[in-house]
């Protein structure tokens, strides 16, 4: 249990709301890597090992996105050559580079959410308006690392039948990967009404909804709150306005660098860096207290 | 007074000929603990789902079931979900939320209790059962015994009247099952609470139980207190019902002929065997002395292994095995010993830090993967892993295929593991003793010379694990290698050859089944436990024979 997921359910939300929002709507190259680094600081999946799984699978996803992207897209003002007579241009490249960057800090920001945000969490926050909201939302993250654990399993038992997705030509690896994707989603639904019968039995959607674990905002979840509404508004404004732009594509075009740009990713690194700082500073009490001085 | 009562409760499935429940009739009395049996398919499942209106199966229903008086139909949702409560089979998968704390709040919830109840309820939960420790931890974090625990304090938080249990503990180590055992003993006693618990095999809450029920193919075959049915059963000779009961019943089964009651634990089977000495070792034909020099089929040399989220614990280390073809081993060990990760290095799955596997001469690094298929067939914990077709011939026919088997050996495989009625089926229909039995025909076809199996036995029946052990022998007789490892030591002892044990990372000595057992104290079988002193050599209760 990290500081940040010791916050109140609301503050933890407008978070990743904001966060989520900032990432769709700056497309900026230099913003969308610094967003990827911070969540991988974030991201409650830490350990090596998966991380390497992760970086293999994001690998292919970009190399995919990119080469499909370069492939099809012929738009820009810098060609690098041409193939089969059509120009394969620098932003075509850019661009796939970018929305490739875009998913998987989706992906990655789906990860923190699941993280740091429990169940119970989830169906405080939405039990005023539709309980089944709020289950809906957090199982489709909690579903994400549930649907993965799974798939190594399976992968696993699937490889004694020669059928694995690391070996062979690619047509032999995407009929693996479907194989496998296969009998991922049977022996998830087939789980699945087991959860559904367990949720019936406990009168699930037979009453509102009341929440056992009292959730208080105290004056640390205000003081975050603020904070990161203020920077993310900042964000936002400076991009939408123009003051700073960079864009690559249909051409690639950058405003002059100037306290527009300084602001602007001042703000994104700040409002990144925010639960990284209080779990700091967070810490730091901590030694103090254990070192009796405060 | 009768807190449940059914009356002549019969259940049909919509997609089905035959009935799964056939004109029931029972009452249970508040505060029993009824203990109900029957092999797969009698129908516990359904019954159990029968009286959980929530989840009552769709299909054909008629007679009654009645709740202290009423029938279950005119008692108001709420009431019912509150009075009745139930723990499913498997632990996993009917956990809804993903930490304890929020799991045991989950009932609570939704019946709209408040805040300050809520809480009160939960402590009150979590400190009987000492839970506290875990009430932060996500559920990925919590072994399967702790799981079912967690699932178990969630239902008795909405403080049931009625607790039904689905085999809870035929997914659980032997560990957690007696854990987990006692604590439904535990509340049956110190609460009253009426329980209807149905298991396979569980011999320590037999002895416990106010009632059996035993179920056969729908039909309620025997019901009673324990010793008043195992009398019956035995006066009967009803073989199938016998096997369903603990093993002293099976031992004095038919030994007894003065009227004395049936011991029902190993102390009281003991103490009678004192008073009748009348046993004597079977004389069976012992395993054929083979002295002919085999060639090995699979080894391991100074194994090293740890997982990459614990670099500085290795699971194995310096571990050596060497299995000669044709040969039965079983692996036995605690839990977290490494008996899966053994199995997992064995087959090439994960890899070693330090030490070499080899099939034949053959080292598995430099194998690849299609030619380690070809020899080596392993069975996960999970069969249903495994399936990637969507009925059980087509299952088979791939398998064949590999195999190069030609049509003629398909069909005698499949006539011979008794599969043909299941063809169309889809293997998550299948039980888990067919599940077994179609990956074991997968292994014939295959044509693989060694079989590794994980766990094989768990969730399975008496009939279907005797079935299994069948099987496993016929194909060790046709000369395949095979490895298993299993918590399950009554199954070890009687079907195989050799057995060795797994602690602190590395194996025992591998010995002859006999040896391995013969000075075991603590780990052995209900026979050892019964007959140490009397009968040293005697390993299961079907080598002991009444005197004549």
């Amino acid at each position: 249990m990290t500081y940040f997921s010791c916050l109140h359910p609301l503050t933890k939300a407008i978070y990743y709301g904001l966060l989520f929002l900032c990432i769709m709507v700056v497309f900026d190259p230099l913003a969308m890597l610094l967003v990827l680094a911070a969540l991988v600081l974030l991201s409650p999946c830490k350990e090596t090992e998966r991380m390497k799984g992760y970086g293999r699978f994001f690998t292919v996803l970009a190399v995919t996105i990119i080469l499909i992207n370069f492939a099809f897209n012929h738009r820009g003002d810098h060609i690098l050559f041409y193939a089969l007579d059509r120009p394969m241009t620098l932003e075509a490249l850019l661009y796939g580079a970018v929305s490739a960057l875009l998913i998987i800090c989706i992906i990655l920001l789906f990860q923190s959410v699941s993280g740091c945000i429990a169940t119970s969490e989830f169906l405080y926050l939405f039990r005023g308006t539709i309980p089944e909201m709020g289950m809906l939302v957090s199982m489709t993250c909690g579903f994400f690392q549930a649907f993965a654990e799974r798939g190594a399993e399976i992968g696993q038992a699937v490889r004694m039948k020669d059928i694995e997705i690391g070996n062979g030509t690619l047509r032999e690896r995407s009929l693996a990967g479907m194989q496998i994707m296969h009998v991922l989603i049977g022996l998830t639904l087939e789980n699945a009404l087991t959860t559904v019968m367990s949720m019936k039995t406990r009168a699930f959607d037979m009453k509102r909804r009341t929440c056992g674990t009292v959730y208080k905002i105290r004056r640390r979840d205000v003081a975050f709150m603020t904070v990161t509404v203020l920077l993310a508004s900042v964000v936002i404004a400076v991009w939408v306005s123009g003051i700073y732009n960079f864009s690559v594509y249909p051409s690639i075009k950058a405003a002059p660098p100037g306290a527009g740009t300084a602001a602007f990713y001042a703000a994104y690194a700040g409002m990144l860096a925010l639960p990284a700082y209080r779990a700091g500073s967070y810490k730091k009490k901590m030694l103090l207290q254990k070192e009796g001085r405060l | 007074m009768n807190i449940i009562e059914v009356k002549d409760l019969s259940f049909k499935y919509p997609d089905q000929e035959d009935y799964s429940l056939k004109g029931l009739d029972f009452s249970i009395e508040a505060g029993e603990l009824v203990y109900i049996c029957g092999p797969t398919g009698a129908g516990k499942s359904t019954l159990l789902h029968c009286l959980k209106k929530e989840i009552q199966p769709c299909g054909e229903l008629t007679g009654s079931i009645r709740f202290k008086g009423t029938d279950i139909r005119m008692v108001s949702p709420e009431l019912l979900v509150r009075k009745i409560g139930i723990v499913f089979q498997d632990p996993e998968n009917q956990t809804v939320m993903d930490t304890v704390i929020g799991e045991i709040a989950f009932g609570l919830e939704n019946l709209g209790l408040s805040p300050s109840e809520i809480r009160q309820r939960m402590s009150e939960v979590a400190g009987y059962f000492g839970i506290e420790p875990l009430l932060q931890k996500s559920y990925r974090h919590l072994s399967g015994g702790e799981r079912q625990t967690v699932n178990l304090c969630a239902v008795l938080a909405m403080r049931p009247e009625v607790l039904l249990m689905d085999e809870p503990v035929s997914q659980l180590d032997p560990v957690a099952q007696a854990e987990f055992t006692s604590m439904i003993r535990r509340i049956n006693e110190e609460f009253g609470m009426t329980i209807l618990i149905s298991e396979h095999n569980n011999e320590d809450l037999l002895a416990s139980a106010d009632k059996v029920l035993i179920l056969d193919g729908g039909r309620v075959s025997w019901f009673g207190p324990p010793r008043e049915v195992a009398g019956k059963v035995s006066a009967e000779k009803d073989h199938r019902a016998l096997a369903l009961l603990p093993s002293p019943v099976r031992l004095f089964a038919g030994a007894v002929a003065h009227g004395d009651p049936l011991p029902l634990t190993i102390k009281e089977a003991r103490q009678m065997i004192r008073k009748y000495p009348v046993f004597r070792r079977r004389e069976t034909p012992g395993p054929e002395r083979d002295d002919s020099i085999r060639k090995p089929a699979i080894s391991a040399e100074n194994i090293l292994f740890a997982y990459v989220s614990e670099p500085g614990k290795p699971v194995l280390k310096s571990l050596d095995l060497k299995i000669s073809e044709g040969e039965f081993v079983g692996i036995a060990g605690g839990n977290g010993s490494g008996k899966s990760t053994l199995l997992k290095l064995l087959c090439g799955l994960s890899e070693p830090l330090d030490g070499i596997v080899r099939i034949g001469d053959e080292n598995i690094k430099k194998m690849k993967r299609g030619a380690i298929c070809d020899k080596i067939f392993y069975i996960p914990q999970n069969p249903l892993t495994y399936f990637t077709y969507d009925n059980v011939g087509d299952e088979l026919f791939e398998a064949a295929g590999k195999g190069a088997a030609g049509a003629e050996k398909t069909d005698a495989v499949i006539d011979e593991f008794r599969l043909r009625p299941h063809l169309k089926k889809h293997p998550y229909d299948l039980s888990g003793g067919e599940r077994q039995k179609v990956l074991l025909a997968c292994a014939v076809l295959r044509n693989a010379g060694i079989l590794l199996l994980d766990e094989a036995t768990k969730g399975l029946d008496p009939a279907s694990r005797q079935d299994l052990g069948k099987m496993l022998s016929q194909l060790s007789g046709m000369g395949k290698t095979i490895v298993m490892v299993s918590h399950d030591l009554e199954f070890m002892a009687s079907f195989a050859k050799k057995c060795a044990l797994l602690f602190n990372g590395s194996l025992s000595a591998l010995m002859d089944t006999r040896s391995f057992f013969r000075d075991n104290y603590f780990y052995t079988t209900y026979a050892k436990r019964i007959f140490r002193d009397i009968l040293p050599d005697v390993l299961t209760i079907e080598e002991v024979a009444p005197d004549d």
